[in-house]
């Protein structure tokens, strides 16, 4: 049987390129090989004899390198090739200078505290002067804030910031682990403070109840190492985004709707961004946001848990992490899957020729359809004090619940119709065009969507929006009427 | 081995390669005699579509039809190339588990300096590397034009 020698390899043959073996299995040939020419012993295969990672061994086109096909008798004329493995790749780097690793110590109860780390190969005491070194933001303190502030203060990372608006809510308690019924109309970045002190006193941790905007979110990130995106809303990611891609700052990145999460590293080392994934935001009131869609419970934590990790291997600099991909994560069916993310050269942020320049000069309101649009014709609508007093005075006029099944059986909408927003155009027939007709949804923005619809398909019937949807609605009629659930 | 000689012609190539493909890496194979660098072949990175931006491999059966032709042009295959991006110019622990005793490895750095086209983008640190034999370490190459 003939085999070939790779230029790579033959300086260990005697410089042969073709060496005729007398044996049929691939386990029989190596042997012959090494006994024939010693110095290919050493270089073909390790101390504990396992072929070393260089080595690709072929019979005709197939791979046959690994060991359960070393016995197969080979066919007579088969051609076996030994050629190389060239493999590798640029190191995984922590985000955090050595000169700023080597500036930190522990204690005697530091060492204690983070015993489980300092075990870890990977970690190690290098790793954890790492974590502790860093400086990271964590936008929301929210249901996917939870997970991350959490855990990144009980890893120990040194500096913490987190970014939030917003006071504790009952709904938010069912998700925000980091909030108690004790917390209740505080600021949440007070409830997060009071946890990572119970967990950590010794971590610097900033607080900033303020609601992040363009032209203060700049000075709020730069010189950190790390921003962590637990926020719910476009505006506000976009934003986080291209802030962090002007500062060089990676982004790590959440976001949960219902039984799925999604996780990815952005702006990493001049890596894709936000935008070259998602280039723009889906229509204003298209997609609910996730305090509109909800979300199963233990969700914001599965997600949230693996982005504090993510941001974990950036700091100590180890593992593959998501840089350049997305994980989507389905809890309802227990699937998941990595995307890749290509960087977009054309990207208006961070591609070649990038346009935007100063996140000050971008209109985020706009770009996610938060303006109040100008339309040709302005939809007409209803105050919640109009319609109730219409209805009260039962007055002629067709309700039409636009809402989706699950979202109507929280709180249905009394002598209403229902038709789906999809399926407007095809059953207009149904709307009577001599009265009025007025459209309901949860915040009253996917009813201007439908009368939007409805009059592209050509109805010509007199129609009204009710303005803030139901949410506004049950204030007035609910409060004396009863709760409707 | 001590140096390695390279024409800018070469290097023109290699860094080009580095520019078109970053922030991915990029790999090859370098063709010649001995220390002399003669020709630089762009393979492309077969990992590209599954696996992260920080690690490349070549197909041996790549690497093998490129002796062939290069054994036709007269020159021969001496050592491969590929990127870091943003990263230094040193072997990774994964670079150096498959370096074939006797065989130049090069190491390109590439990093990228300014987001503005009126300004040069990106910067280069060309270096090569040799493990002697199985048993030695890893060797740093002067680098030399011809």
């Amino acid at each position: 049987m003939k085999v070939y020698i790779s230029a790579t390899l033959k300086n260990f043959f005697e410089r042969n390129s073709v060496i005729d073996v007398p044996k049929k299995n691939i386990r029989d040939i190596l042997t012959f090989l090494t006994d024939e020419y010693a110095e290919s012993k050493k270089v073909l295969f390790d101390a504990e004899e396992n072929l070393r990672s260089f080595v690709q061994i072929y019979a005709g086109d197939e791979n046959r390198t690994d060991r359960v096909f070393w016995d197969t008798e080979l066919a007579e004329d088969t051609d076996v090739l030994l050629l190389p493995a060239i493999a590798g790749g640029a190191p995984v780097e922590s985000i955090i200078p050595d000169e700023r690793r080597k500036a930190v110590s522990f204690d005697d109860s530091e060492v204690e505290r983070f015993g489980r780390h300092l075990l870890l190969k990977d970690i190690g005491v290098k790793g954890q002067k790492r974590i502790k070194a860093a400086r990271v933001v964590v936008v929301g303190a929210g249901a996917l804030g939870s997970p991350v502030i959490q855990y990144l203060a009980a890893a120990g990372v040194g500096t913490i910031k987190v970014i939030d608006f917003d006071d504790v809510s009952p709904e938010n308690l069912q998700s925000q682990v980091l909030h108690t019924s004790r917390d209740l109309k505080r600021p949440k970045v007070a409830s997060a403070k009071d946890k990572v002190r119970n967990i950590n006193r010794n971590i610097n941790f900033e607080a900033e109840n303020i609601k992040l905007e363009a032209d203060n979110i700049v000075a709020e990130i730069d010189g950190y190492d790390i921003v962590v995106d637990c926020t719910d809303n476009y505006k506000t990611r976009y934003l986080i985004n291209d802030a962090c891609v002007i500062c060089g700052i990676p982004l790590v990145f959440g976001a949960i709707y219902q039984f799925e999460g999604q996780v990815g590293i952005f702006n990493l080392n001049h890596g894709p961004c936000y935008r070259c994934q998602f280039p723009a935001p889906p229509e204003a009131g298209l997609v609910p946001t996730c305090s509109e869609g909800g979300a199963i419970s233990p969700l914001p934590g599965i997600i949230g848990s693996i982005q504090a990790n993510e941001v974990l291997k950036l700091i100590i600099g180890i593992g593959e992490h998501l840089d350049g991909k997305l994980l989507v994560v389905d809890s309802l069916n227990l699937r998941s899957k990595i995307l890749k993310v290509r960087k977009n050269n054309n990207c208006p942020i961070c591609g070649g020729n990038a346009v935007i320049t100063k996140v000050e000069d971008f209109d985020y309101e706009e770009f996610c359809g938060l303006k109040e649009v100008e339309e040709e014709i302005p939809v007409e609508g209803f105050t919640p004090e109009e319609l109730a007093k219409r209805i009260e005075n039962g007055d002629l006029m067709t309700l039409v619940d636009v809402r989706e099944p699950h979202e109507r059986a929280i709180m249905r909408f009394p002598n209403a119709i229902v038709i789906p927003i999809g399926q407007l155009a095809r059953r207009k027939n149904e709307l009577n065009p001599e009265i009025d007709t007025i459209f309901i949804c949860r915040e009253g923005k996917r009813s201007i969507l439908a009368i939007n619809t409805l009059r592209e398909a050509g109805y010509a019937g007199p129609m009204y929006n009710l303005k803030g949807g139901i949410e506004a609605m049950k204030d007035i009629i609910f409060s004396h009427e009863g709760a409707w659930l | 081995m001590e140096k390695i000689i390279i024409h800018k012609e070469q290097v023109k190539i290699l860094t080009d390669s580095c520019e078109k493909a970053y922030p991915y890496e990029v790999c090859g194979a370098v063709l010649g005699h001995d220390d002399m660098i003669l020709n630089v072949r762009i393979l492309g990175n077969s990992e590209e579509e599954s696996s992260s931006r920080v690690y490349f491999s070549i197909s041996p059966m790549d690497i093998y039809k490129i002796e062939k032709e290069a054994e036709r042009e007269g020159t021969e295959l001496i050592g491969f190339f590929h990127s870091h991006p943003e990263c230094e110019a040193v072997p990774s622990a994964e670079d150096i588990k498959h370096m074939i005793p006797g065989m130049i490895s090069i190491i390109v750095g590439i990093s990228k300096t300014g987001r503005y086209p009126e300004r040069p983008l990106f910067s280069e640190e060309i270096r090569g590397y040799v493990r002697e034999s199985i048993q030695s370490g890893i060797k740093e190459l002067i680098i030399m034009g011809d």
